[in-house]
Order: C-alpha cells, then structure tokens, then sequence
C-alpha cells in the first residue's frame, strides 16, 4: 500500500508540474540541438552540392557513409568529441536542475505556481549535488569493477578451459544482471540523498550520504519497491514504444509520424523522472513521520 | 571341415566379396566418364593420436606423367613443415595471428611438422635418404615446406609411375586453417603432396618444369586432379568428416574406429574430427549436404544450410549445377576459429560461435563464399601462389552477386536498421580505402608483396573490377564470359590469359568493336595497373545572353544587335583525377526536369559539354546507374547547381530524435 501510495503521489506531482515539465522538455531539445545544428552545418557544408546524399532517403547508407569519411577522415572524431563536450554539460546542467526540481516538489503544497523558487534550488544546491554525484560515481565505478573482477575470476581460462560457449555466456548474463540490480539500488540511494541534501539544507553532505543508505535500508522494501516498479514500469514503456517505432518505421508511414512519437516518449521520459522524485519526496516524509 | 562346411565357407566368402565389391563399386565410383586429366591420386591410411597429436600414415601415389618430357626428379609440398620452427619461410613472412604472441613460453604441443620416414618406387629400395629440402622461391635453407626426391630411374613420357611413402606428422596447434585445438582437429594440407608439372606451354611454362613453391602465409595452393581414398583411424568416440563420400565405417577393437572416404577429379583432401560435432544430414538437388557443427550452435544451422542451398540455385543457373555427390560443412568451434573459414574439395569450413546475432550475416557469408571456390579453384583450378586473385577475386565477386541476390543489396551482410552494408558494397570498401590504393598490380605472386598486404589486391579490387566489368559490358555478357569461362577450363588449370581471352572472345561476339579491338586495356588499367579510377563532375556554369550576338559586323560600322536565341549558354566540365580509363555516362538534368543521358569515353583528362539552353541545369552525374563501380569517390560524382540539403535534414533528424533519447534517458539517473 505504502508503494502505490508513493507512487500515485508522484504521479500528482508530476502532473501538477507542466510548466517543469516543460522546461525539462525544452532543454531536452536544446541540447539535442547542440549536437544537431553544428552536425547538419559541417553535413550541410560539405554535401548540399553533391547528389550523393540522394542515397540516404531509404535510410543509411554505407557506399555513402565509407566515401564521405574517406574524404572527411576527421568527422568521426569531431562527432565523438562534440557529442562528448555536450553529453558532460547536459549532465552539469542536470545535476543543477536537480536541486530546482526537489526544491519545487518539496514546497509543492505551499507554493505551487511560480518556477521562482525553482531556480533559487538549482543554484544553491548545485555544489552540494555535484559533490554527491562524485562520490556516487566512484562508488558505481567500484561496483562496476567489482562485477567485472567476479566474471573474469568465473570465466577464468577461458576457451582454453570451458567446454561450454554458453556456460561463459550464462556468466555473462548473471554478473551483468546482478551488476544491473546493484547499480540501480545505488542509483536509488544517490537520489535518497539529494532528496535528503534538499531537506536538511545542511553544508556538510557526508550526514545526508549516510543518512540515506541507513533511511533506504531501514525501509528497504518501500523504497527498493517503489523505485523497481518505476523503473519496470519506465521498461515496460520503453519496449513498447520500441515496438511502435519498429512498426512505424516498417510500415512506411511518414517520419513525421515517427518524430512525433519520439517526442512523446521524451515527455514520458522526463515524466518518469518527476514522478521518480515526487515518490521519494512522499517516501521519505512517511519514513520521518514514522 | 567336412565338405558341406566347405561350401558353406566358399559360398560366404564369395558372396561376401561379391556384396563388398558391388557396395564399393557402387558407392566409390563418382563419374563414369572422368571429369579431369587424374594425373595425380593418393590412397592414404592415417592414424590419428589424440594423445601426443600425431599422425602416422602409409600413402600411395599414382602419377602420370601426361608430358612428353623424361622426369628426373619429383617435388613434394610438405606444409606441415611451415609450423617446424620459427625459421621455416611461413613463420618469417606471418605476422600478427601467424606468430605466437610468447614464443618463449611455447612447448612441443604448439609446433608441428612432418617427415618422410620411407620412400619407394612401386615396390623398391627406400628412397629416403634421397630426399633433400629445396627453396624454389627464396634462398631460406631453414625451410623445409619443398622436399625433392632424385629418381634413380628417370619417369619416361606418357609413363605412370606408384610411390609408396610411410610418414609421420605432428601436428600443429591451430594458427592457421590446419591443426587442432582442444579435441578439435581440422587435418588440411597434411599429408605429402606431389608439385604439379607443367609441360611446355602450360599457364606460364616456357620449358617443361615441376612448379611447387614453398610454403607462405600469404598464398594458398596449386595441385592437379586425382582420385583420393583415404582412411583415417581415430577414436570410436570421435566423429569424422572429410572430403568425399564416406564408403563405410569399421570399428577396431582398441576403442578406435576407421573411416573410409573416396573422391574423384578432386585436387585435395581434407578432414576433420571432434568428439562434439553434431550432424545435420540434408539433400539439396540430389546432393547430400553434411554439417559438422558444435550442439551450442544449433540456432544456426538453417542459416548454413539455407545459405549453401542458395548458393547452390545461384550458380548452378549460371554456371554448373555442382557435379559432386557431396558436400560437407564444417563449422569449427571458437576455440579453433583459425581453422576456418576456408575452402577444400567438397568441404568448407565456416566459424560460428554462440548467439550468433542473426543481423551479422556471417555464417552465410563463409558458407557462400567457400561454396563459390569449389568452382574457382576446385574447379577451374588456377595457381593460388601465383595468382591469388583468380581464385579469390572471382570468389568475391560471385559471393557478393549471390548474398546481395539473397538478402538484398543494401544490408546483406550487417542487417540492423540503423547500420547496414551489402556485400559489393564492402567489397568495394575495402578496395577504396586501402591504406595505398597504388600499392602494386595484381598479378604478381603471393609473397612478392614486401611492403603492404596483398589482400585487397586479391579479393577486393578484382571483385570490384569484375563488378565494374559487368557494369561495362552488362549482365548477360558478363554471365556469358564466366559462363565461356568455366565451361573451358574446369577441371583444368587455366591462367590470366585463358580469362582475358574469354572476356575478348565474349564482348566480341555481344557488342562487336564497341569498346574497342579487344578488351585488353581494361586489364592494362585493373589487372596490370596500379592507378586507382575517380570521376568527377568539376564545374557547371551558365552564361547569360552567350548566344546573343551583339558588335559591328560590317562597313557601316553600326552596332547591330540579335536577340539570344536561347536564354543561357550552359557549361560543364567533367574531370579524370586518376589513372585509370573507363567509358562512363553523364546524366545532365535541367530545373524543367528534362534529361539527356551522354557518353564520354573517359580518356582525356578533362571533357566539356556545352548546351544552349532556356532553363538552367538542376545538376549533372556521371554514372548515375554506378556501372563504374571501382570509381572511388562517389561524392564528387555528381554535383548541383543549387544547394540540397534535404535529404540530409530529414536522415540527421531521425538521428536527433535518438540523441534526444539516449540523453533523456541518461538523465533518469543523474
Ligand atoms: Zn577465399
């Protein structure tokens, strides 16, 4: 009961924050943009006058994609580095919302109609949350070794010594699958504890850090259930949408068709992620109450 | 033994021997007419260690000498001898998978080699110690791939001749095609092999001569025709697959088993053994398909045999239906992946591995290609030392035709939506973007290539000139020239010229002196040539009022003045940026949609059209059916007179729309 309370009290939340949402979906496409518009610029600049491009109206092309990197041999690189340079600045910029977004659903009763308080989360928790995303991402990184480590001693020697391709394979899947479950409980705690950096307001963040492995273990069946659901449900939407796409794609229909569903399942991406927040807020003031 | 008894036995024995012989007969004989000269056939006995990996062997050898020349000595191929040791020729030019990684750390497992113990003339003295290691290609006296026996009595003309050899073998870890891995044998290039003598006349031989090269890692083999019956020993619980028909199976009481296989008008013989292959038994136009493939890989073996049997129609339509009873697929485990993939008489070899991704076409993309070279090599049985591009340009060429037939030109070998290539297209890739697309001309030997890897000179450059060929002189031509082609020279062993000929013989007959007397400056540019092939369209410009004429024109000296008679005087040039000559077509399109299709012979390095024109050119492409398949640049190509960006707005968008995703997404656990 406690699960589908969380979770339909964030689904309030986020149904109540359109104009959040909407920004989120704005700045969602800006930086789509800034991958983009210098892509079709460099494209634009080196292929509007060449009818090869013709050849990319069935889809990719491979005759076409192997000539143009063999007269343009930097473009892969350029590409990587650009969409790197964006990729790390969309997760800053994140990180900075983070505190806006959990301020805002905090205060949601009092305050519920101006984005102001908004951006004053946002530049003062940003410090605090990007600190505490460094030390998460230490700790997914050891998590990801760790794994790494336990498939490589279980696969040791290899064809040399397995009989069985799909005995190595197996391995695989188990560590990958069980390398999937702890990293999303620890993605699970990070968000814990910016919900608690937001609460306390305190300058020191180690209290929050321990504070919410110790509240999300305490209520582990709460928290874990909540956020698995999410997360199934966000998995279950996904595969769908993959199958409309196919569909979509293979039954010819215009692509414009296919962006516009696109779009929707960006919005239904950022929902998840409020909706996300807005259980945690709801979990965690049970969880204090209690 | 009473007299009844004696009957009895005598009965038995003769109907034992009558039933033996007529199942024999019956089996064993492939062809009533053979298919070849059978200069050379081989019975073998081997027996398989699986312990100390050995073989142990007596072989016979039935040579003919179809020549008019008294033979004095006779070369034998020892390949096994190429993993001896790291002197050996094949070790000195391998790199990379050729050389062990830590050669300090190898033992006596990893190497192998091979050694005549006896040799002898029908019934003779041993011979043995009248063999001595030879180096026809370089001066290696470290290599010991060639061995020569001095003949005490010379093979007169037209004579036959039986050699009776006892040997025994090591055999190596798998680093290339031949050896075993784990409890996986694959047995190529094992056992000693006669050279091929050419008599005067023959492909290059100006005087009667024995050719046998030694072994390289860059070249592969060259044998006559023969029959081969070949019986090989290995544990009960080993599961055997060769070249050939298997004749019967007898189990020995030490726990061993001996597999008896025959063939006819092949020009090797290779098997395989593992206690794990499954058998997958299937029948395709009266022909027995085998496949020897690991249980785990089991969610391919349609995708094999599907692949062959295709194959199979394709070929069979266009050049021969395929005339062996037989065909066997050996699909070697990811431990031996070296071993494969690779073609031998009535058997290829193909890796897989499991969860093989069904949008990676790989399986069916060995299979074919090693289906196409039981026509080029086992067939028309080219010198691969000499000129690997026979074999392996064809090969490539025919795979493409055939994968691009079966799965579509587009992604016949990656089929993902977002990525996807077809097999001409990576072929054509490959060639263009060599590291050094002028490296060397095609026809020299294997291993006369010091300073860059011969391979693309191989297979992807001819595969894409025969593309272009056919692009040139069309399908029906081209069809018929390989047609012509092969019914001429299989079971025979042709060269460059016997090809070329059938190409002039051919275009003649279709297309009279359209491309000129013959076709041999086509091979002077791709076979001969190093140079490389590149159009391009390099300006189009448009005068206004060109055709106007205005000045003074006569005594009055008054200025007269004529109206244009067409609005614009429109030129275009057209660019040759490399060496090669080809006859291309130029498409010239105009803003009202009109067209005009024309012909440059491509030979200047530059070529002008002028049209006198009311509407503008939209653009011009040379090309536009891509005939010229080895030009290397399609981009440059074509060019407008307005800027597009159309086509690369709506592909980049669809891109943006997943950028979007993948950033979205990621932000769920930020
Ligand atoms: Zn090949």
């Amino acid at each position: 009961m406690k699960i589908i309370n969380a979770l339909k009290y964030g689904f309030r939340l986020a149904s109540l924050n359109l104009k959040l949402w909407s920004l989120l979906y704005l700045i969602n496409l800006l930086f789509a943009g800034l991958v983009v518009v210098p892509l079709l610029y460099y494209l634009g600049g080196k292929l509007a006058m060449t009818k090869a491009t013709d050849r990319l109206i069935g889809g990719f092309d491979f005759t076409l994609f192997n000539d143009f990197l063999n007269q343009y041999p930097e473009f892969l690189r350029l590409l990587s580095t650009q969409t790197m340079v964006v990729g790390i600045l969309f997760i800053l910029l994140y990180v900075f919302l983070t505190g806006g977004i959990l301020t805002r659903l905090k205060n949601m009763e009092t305050d519920l109609h101006r984005l102001g308080n908004f951006w004053t989360g946002c530049g003062k928790y940003f410090w605090r949350l990007l600190r505490l995303s460094f030390y998460f991402m230490l700790i997914h990184l050891s998590v990801a070794g760790l794994f790494f480590a336990i498939f490589s001693w279980s696969v040791a020697g290899g064809l040399d010594y397995f009989t069985s391709e799909a005995a190595i394979f197996f391995r695989a899947k188990v560590c990958f699958f069980l390398y999937g479950f702890f990293a999303l409980f620890f993605f699970m705690v990070h968000d814990y504890a910016k919900v608690l950096v937001i609460t306390n307001n305190r300058r020191l963040i180690f209290r929050d850090f321990w504070g919410a492995f110790r509240f999300v273990i305490k209520n582990i069946g709460t928290t874990f259930g909540v956020y698995l659901l999410l997360f199934g449900l966000f998995v279950l939407v996904s595969f769908f949408y993959g199958l409309l796409d196919g569909f979509i794609h293979q039954m010819g229909i215009p692509s414009l068709v296919l962006f516009l569903t696109g779009q929707v399942f960006v919005l239904a991406q950022i929902g998840f992620k409020l909706v996300n927040f807005g259980s945690m807020v709801k979990v965690m003031k049970n969880g204090v109450n209690e | 033994m009473d007299n009844a008894i004696r009957i009895f036995w005598f009965v038995l024995f003769w109907v034992n021997l009558f039933s033996v012989g007529s199942s024999l007969s019956a089996q064993d004989v492939w062809f009533e007419v053979p298919l070849s000269e059978r200069i050379a056939s081989y019975d073998i006995s081997v027996k398989l260690d699986t312990e100390l990996h050995r073989l142990t062997a007596t072989q016979t050898i039935y040579w003919q000498n179809t020549s008019d020349d008294t033979i004095r000595t006779i070369p034998f191929h020892l390949y096994l001898n190429a993993f001896k040791n790291t002197g050996s020729t094949f070790y000195q030019e391998s790199y990379g998978s050729g050389r062990f990684p830590d050669l300090k750390n190898t033992t006596e497992a990893d190497w192998g080699w091979i050694n005549i113990d006896k040799i002898k003339i029908e019934d003779g003295e041993d011979l043995s110690g009248q063999l001595r290691y030879i180096h026809p290609d370089d001066d290696n006296d470290k290599d010991q791939t060639v061995v020569e026996l001095v003949l005490p009595q010379p093979i007169l003309p037209r004579a036959k001749t039986i050699l009776k050899l006892n040997w025994t073998a090591k055999i190596p870890k798998i680093k290339i095609r031949t050896g075993y891995s784990k409890d996986f044998y694959l047995q190529a290039q094992w056992f000693p092999k006669i050279g091929v003598y050419e008599p005067a006349g023959m492909r290059f031989a100006e005087v009667g001569q024995w050719n046998c090269h030694q072994y390289h890692p860059t070249t592969e083999y060259y044998a006559n025709f023969g029959n081969y019956k070949v019986s090989i020993n290995a544990p009960a619980n080993f599961i055997v697959g060769a070249s050939g028909t298997r004749t019967r199976v007898d189990t020995q009481s030490d726990g061993t088993a001996t597999h008896h296989f025959y063939g006819e008008d092949i020009i090797d013989f290779t098997w395989t053994t593992s206690p794990n292959f499954e058998v997958v038994k299937d029948t395709h136009s009266g022909v027995q398909l085998e496949l020897l493939i690991n249980s785990e890989y089991s969610c391919c073996t349609d995708r094999y045999l599907e692949s062959a049997k295709h194959a199979m129609d394709y070929l069979g339509a266009r050049l021969m239906p395929y005339p062996f009873p037989k065909l066997t697929i050996v699909v070697p485990p990811l431990h031996g992946i070296n071993a494969g993939a690779m073609e031998y008489p009535t058997l290829v070899t193909a890796p897989g591995m499991y969860g093989f991704p069904d949008w990676l076409r790989s399986p069916e993309y060995f299979v074919i290609h090693e289906y196409v070279h039981q026509y080029f090599m086992m067939m028309v049985a080219t010198n691969e030392f000499e000129e690997a591009w026979m074999d392996e340009g064809f090969t490539s060429y025919w795979k493409s035709r055939i994968l691009d037939d079966a799965y579509g030109i587009k992604n016949s070998v990656i089929d993902l939506r977002w990525v996807r290539m077809g097999a001409m297209e990576f072929f054509r890739s490959r060639y263009v973007g060599m590291d050094n697309i002028h490296l060397a001309e095609s026809t020299r030997a294997g291993w006369e290539y010091p300073n860059g890897s011969p391979r693309a000179l191989f297979y992807s450059k001819p595969a894409t000139w025969l593309k272009t060929l056919e692009g040139i002189v069309g399908v029906a031509t081209m069809d018929k020239i390989m047609k012509t082609y092969f019914d001429r020279w299989k079971f025979r062993h042709p060269c460059r010229y016997d090809f070329i000929d059938a190409v002039n013989e051919v275009v003649a007959e279709n297309h009279g002196d359209e491309f000129g007397e013959n076709m041999n400056w086509f091979f002077h540019f791709v076979l001969y040539g190093t140079g490389a092939c590149d159009y391009a369209v390099g300006s189009i410009q448009h005068y206004e009022n060109a055709t106007a004429s205005a000045g003074i024109w006569d005594d009055s000296l008054r200025v007269k003045k004529e109206n244009p008679l067409k609005k614009y005087q429109a030129k275009v040039v057209l660019q040759r940026l490399e060496e090669i000559q080809l006859p291309v077509e130029i498409l010239v399109h105009f803003e009202d949609d009109t067209e005009v299709l024309e012909q440059w012979d491509g030979k200047a390095r530059t070529h002008g059209l002028t049209y006198e024109t009311d509407v503008r050119i939209a653009y011009v492409e040379i090309d536009p059916s891509q005939k010229i398949y080895m030009d290397l640049n399609i981009l440059n190509n074509s060019k407008r007179t307005v800027p597009d960006t159309r086509s690369i707005w709506a592909y980049v968008s669809s891109w943006a729309m997943r950028i979007q995703q993948v950033f979205q997404g990621v932000s769920f656990f930020i």
